[in-house]
């Protein structure tokens, strides 16, 4: 048992930080999260998503943004014990969380005979706030992350017990299932296990197994590539389909007179090129890394960004030992943080803390090493318990200013962010929702709908009935039973959700955003 | 051996000049105001030994058109003035030798810092090709002539440490930087500085004694500044630009957050102005720092860069990475020392809140310059084969990269940056110079700082009020003042004024912007 001691802490301290006050932060369901709860449940109910699809494979129509379907199926058991509420929605995220951390640790402790590399990169992982912070919803990243994670242990592991390799390719598989950039970096990361380990593998038959269930069980992936389960999100976000490149190009093309030479020194594939490039590096600013992260209130604090600043010291150490010292058999790490910068780069919005979340474990893993550096180097100087002091008060004391600014400052800074005042705008109209009043709700916020059948726990076989007669805009639902999402127009007897003050009705309630700013107003006319 | 890198070193240095002289005078398409108001005092100062304000031309701060500029490039450009006349080639003839003459320095240091004339070449060879330096060279920047003069301090100083008495060239050298650009009096000091206690123990008595004597000089070299009675002025027109020092968004950011958090003491320590003064001044010295700016897409001003291309060619990223990789494994304290150069460098650049900005940065340009080259040095003389064919390919590359850039320079960047360099403006003055001399009075549409081009370019005498000096009036003349003017006078109009006139009287002349858009119109009465 003592031997497991250090693991076990770590594990429930991750455990805390991911699951204390998971409800109160982030303050509420963002539609994504509502989204896919409300989904798993009418699978869960009836075997058909809400617009009727059964058992849909590759993704979910939801609101014609067509998610991956992965966290949908994960969802399904929990919402099964728990019933439909925020906590179920999160729950299967913030355990993925948990077990990533035990995963790093277990895949460190089976590369190398240090030990304390291992707990470091567990102990880096489980307070890591970019980790902890899409841990704490619903976010199908996370899932995918810890299921990679998962596949790099067994593509490990199989090495010397082939009878794994059917295990990574399982998870492999499952993570592509999960989380659109996963389709591609998996893929791509476990091609670098094999190429690199080609010798070994190709002699082992389960290989070969598993290399032919993993293609078969893509197959639908790929047969649905061209249809807008895919392609909705590749036109949103892909930056071929929304860069100036094709405009820019044809402009100096034709200022250099149009010739063969102007059409290959101005071709756009240069320009996308670079910007992929470009795109790509910016994951290792430091400012994204260490002080701001992206522009998205959802995917950092704000306060603190991806790593906590002094992790910066450890980072580069432990990339100096792996390239140059005694860890050169670990340059996978390397090769790990580097291919998960390629889905980002892709599009259009760089660097992106969401889509980079994959590289983590491995981040962790670096930093583990360039900490337990650090600590063994004190080992070997005068007054070492005073430094490894400093070190402990250094982890502890922003780890400590960092939740107390997660769990009771930011919810507040991020209501907005996050949608808050949605669930109290529809338990307000609850009654009248039943008393069959004619109510209209603003969709300025956007996505109204979609609380409303989550928070009135709408019975889903009838929602797919209805379904098709209902107005939508994509796949969102624009009206249920009495319920109008829109511009509100009131009239007589009507109850009205605004976002702004209205005349003419009488105010039942106003709510607000947990920093004071007021969000809903709802009137009886 | 050696023979062969002197050959080498004449070929850069004359390459480098050549890439820095050749049409000078016509890309950048036209003078830039601060150009021509340096052009006009040094014009002045040759021809009257006073400056355009009447004043002696030994003072350290010229009063210039009210923004207060540092003497040196102004005495230097004197001598061109005197010798070539008052053209665009005078002017920046400065900054073309400060800048090729900086390649050799480079390649001094670089050869000193090494230990190897192969780095120095190579760092030399990046510096003549790369184009920040060649785009502050071929204008008349003060920055670029700071930059030379503080590099040679550096240059003295890294020598100094087997001969001392160099040190007093340290200061002379550094005292004719701050002369020239004040953010070096900055910069040489810190570096100074560090310098010294990376190399503690090869300091001796002698060396002590000569660096205070140097701090000595140093100081009382700057006192004409501190003392002008110019400098209170223009230390308040430096500080008018908005920077850290008279923002108040740390104070913003403070109030929401403690009012958030309820105002407790914990609150008021976690979220201390301080505290988001130091994020952003580290987001700014990051933004200084991004790779995406360094080597994709440099500054976007485009006086400062063409906005095609990164401060250092792309393709020489790479050895970026490994220069910076190996110098710390192999050279550590050249590795510090040209960090803390960097840094020193980008702090006066990241306290204003323009960002990222090339030319405040401009210091910095050795440092990528030495690092890149001792990069392709480690690779070309690695005693792995596969690193020298990279190196040779990456290198190709880098010059292909560089045609393209060279192409971009001369075929789009003119049209490209016309408007930032003010085109229009020398050309009106250039057409005025020939044809006034036949009018009683001009009469000019206000434009900003126009009258310091009709100045420059019509060679009126220095001290002589426009007015007096010739028949020009700054004024803008409406269709019915236009009636009321004596013949043989001459009208200037921009296009908006001339738009009012509906085209009632023809017009003598049209002169076009860049793009061939009638700019300024030219009546006759």
């Amino acid at each position: 048992m003592k031997k497991y001691q250090n693991i076990i802490l770590i594990i429930l301290l991750a455990a805390v930080v991911r699951l204390a006050f998971i409800t109160a932060s982030p303050p509420s369901l963002y539609w994504e999260e509502a989204a896919l709860g409300y989904d798993a449940y009418s699978i869960l109910k009836s075997g058909q998503d809400l617009h009727g699809h059964p058992w849909p494979l590759v993704a979910f129509e939801s609101f014609g943004d067509w998610k991956p379907s992965g966290y949908f199926y994960a969802l399904v058991p929990f919402i099964a014990v728990f019933g439909l509420n925020e906590w179920a929605v999160r729950l299967p995220s913030a355990l993925a969380g948990i077990l990533t951390v035990w995963l790093t640790y277990l895949i460190v402790k089976h590369i190398s005979k240090r030990e304390a590399w291992a707990i470091w990169s567990s102990l880096i992982l489980a307070i890591m706030p970019w980790h902890i912070q899409f841990s704490r919803a619903g976010f199908e990243v996370n899932l995918a992350t810890f299921l990679l994670t998962l596949g790099v242990y067994c593509l490990i592991l199989g090495k010397t017990r082939p009878g794994y390799l059917v295990g990574a390719m399982a998870a492999m598989v499952a993570s592509m299932y999960t989380y659109h950039g996963l389709r591609i970096l998996a893929p791509l990361l476990s091609g670098m296990f094999i190429i690199a380990g080609w010798k070994i593998y190709v002699k082992s038959k389960w290989f070969w197994i598993s290399l032919g269930i993993g293609l078969i069980l893509i197959i639908p992936i790929i047969l649905a590539w061209n249809s807008p389960q895919i392609q909705q999100r590749i036109n949103e976000t892909s930056l071929f389909s929304t860069s100036l490149a094709v405009e820019m190009t044809n402009a100096e093309r034709a200022a250099d007179g149009n010739t063969l030479l102007a059409r290959i020194i101005h071709h756009r594939y240069w320009f996308w090129g670079k910007e992929i490039l470009a795109g790509s590096l910016s994951h290792f600013n430091p400012d994204f890394l260490f002080i701001l992260g992206d522009h998205n209130n959802r995917h950092q604090t704000g306060f603190t960004a991806l790593l906590y600043p002094w992790m910066a010291v450890p980072l580069l150490l432990g990339l100096m030992v792996i390239i140059f010292g005694r860890e050169r058999r670990s340059w996978w790490l390397v090769g790990w943080i580097l291919l998960a910068t390629i889905p980002p780069a892709l599009t259009n919005l760089t660097p992106h803390t969401l889509r980079f979340l994959p590289a983590s474990p491995a981040m962790a893993m670096v930093i583990g090493l360039g900490m337990d550096e650090i600590w063994q180097w004190i080992f070997k100087r005068p007054r070492t318990r005073i430094f490894h002091g400093l070190v402990v008060l250094v982890v502890i004391s922003s780890l400590t200013v960092y939740l107390y600014d997660l769990w009771f400052v930011y919810p507040k800074r991020s209501s907005q962010n996050w949608q808050y005042g949605y669930k109290e705008a529809i338990q307000a109209i609850k009654e009248d929702y039943y008393k069959d009043t004619p109510i209209m709700f603003t969709q300025t916020y956007g996505r109204p709908s979609i609380y409303a059948l989550f928070y009135l726990n709408m019975d889903p076989k009838r929602i797919q009935q209805i379904e098709p007669q209902l107005p939508k805009s994509q796949g969102e639902l624009l009206a249920i039973d009495n319920l109008t999402f829109g511009q509100p127009h009131p009239l007589p007897g009507m109850v009205v959700v605004s976002d702004v003050p209205l005349e003419g009705g009488a105010l039942k309630q106003k709510i607000a955003f947990l920093d004071g700013k007021k969000a809903f107003y709802v009137y009886q006319y | 051996m050696s023979t062969n890198i002197k050959i080498a070193l004449l070929i850069v240095i004359w390459v480098g000049l050549f890439l820095r002289l050749y049409r000078v005078g016509s890309n950048p398409v036209s003078l830039y105001w601060d150009e021509a108001a340096m052009a006009y005092d040094a014009y002045s100062v040759s021809q009257t030994g006073l400056d355009m304000q009447g004043n002696h031309w030994i003072q350290a701060i010229y009063p210039s058109y009210g923004d207060f500029k540092l003497p040196m490039y102004i005495w230097l450009t004197s001598v061109f003035m005197k010798l070539l006349g008052p053209t665009e080639l005078s002017v920046r003839l400065t900054s073309v030798i400060a800048g090729t003459l900086l390649i050799g320095i480079v390649y001094l240091l670089g050869s000193h810092l090494f230990k190897s004339k192969t780095a120095g070449l190579f760092s030399a060879g990046v510096l003549a090709f790369s184009p920040w330096a060649i785009q502050f060279s071929r204008a008349g920047f003060e920055a670029n002539l700071g930059l030379f003069w503080m590099t040679l301090a550096i240059l003295c100083l890294v020598w100094s440490l087997k001969k001392p008495w160099l040190l007093s060239l340290v200061a002379a050298s550094a005292a004719a930087g701050v002369y020239s650009y004040f953010s070096v009096r900055f910069v040489v000091p810190i570096v100074a500085i560090l310098y010294i206690l990376l190399n503690i123990r090869s300091v001796d008595k002698k060396f002590i004694i000569w660096f205070l004597a140097a701090s000595i000089i140093f100081a009382a070299l700057l006192i004409p500044i501190y003392r002008s009675p110019n400098y209170a002025q223009s230390n308040q027109f430096r500080l008018s630009t908005p920077s850290l020092l008279n923002t108040n968004e740390q104070v913003i950011q403070q109030n929401v957050n403690r009012e958030l958090a309820g105002n407790t003491l914990v609150s008021r320590l976690i979220y201390h102005r301080d505290w988001f003064l130091l994020k952003r001044l580290a987001v700014n010295l990051a933004t200084n720092m991004d790779l995406r700016y360094l080597f994709f897409s440099g500054d976007p001003n485009l006086r400062h860069g063409t906005g095609q291309t990164g401060l250092m060619l792309l393709p020489l990223g790479l050895f970026f990475f490994t220069g910076w990789i190996t110098m710390f494994k192999r050279y550590w304290r050249q590795a510090i020392f040209l960090l803390g150069w960097w840094l020193a460098a980008i702090i006066p650049a990241s306290i204003p809140l323009t960002l990222p900005h090339a030319l405040r940065s401009l210091n910095a340009l050795p440092v990528l310059a030495l690092v890149i080259g001792y990069g392709v040095t480690v690779m070309w003389q690695s005693r792995f084969r596969w690193a020298k064919i990279i190196a040779t390919g990456v290198l190709l590359l880098s010059l292909l990269s560089f045609s393209l850039y060279w192409h971009d320079y001369w075929q789009h960047y003119p049209e490209r940056s016309a408007e930032a360099w003010q085109y229009g403006y020398e050309q009106l003055a250039g057409y005025l110079n020939t044809a006034s001399q036949s009018y009683q009075a001009i009469y000019i549409v206000p434009a900003d700082r126009l009258y310091l081009y009709l100045l420059f370019f019509m060679k009126i005498p220095p001290q002589m009020n426009m007015q007096k000096a010739s028949n020009i009036q700054m004024k803008a003349v409406d269709e019915k003042t236009f009636r009321q003017l004596p013949t043989k006078s001459l009208v200037v109009l921009d296009l908006s004024l001339y738009n009012d006139y509906q085209q009632k009287i023809i017009p003598k002349a049209i002169l076009n912007d860049f793009e061939g858009k009638p700019q300024f119109i030219v009546l006759e009465k």
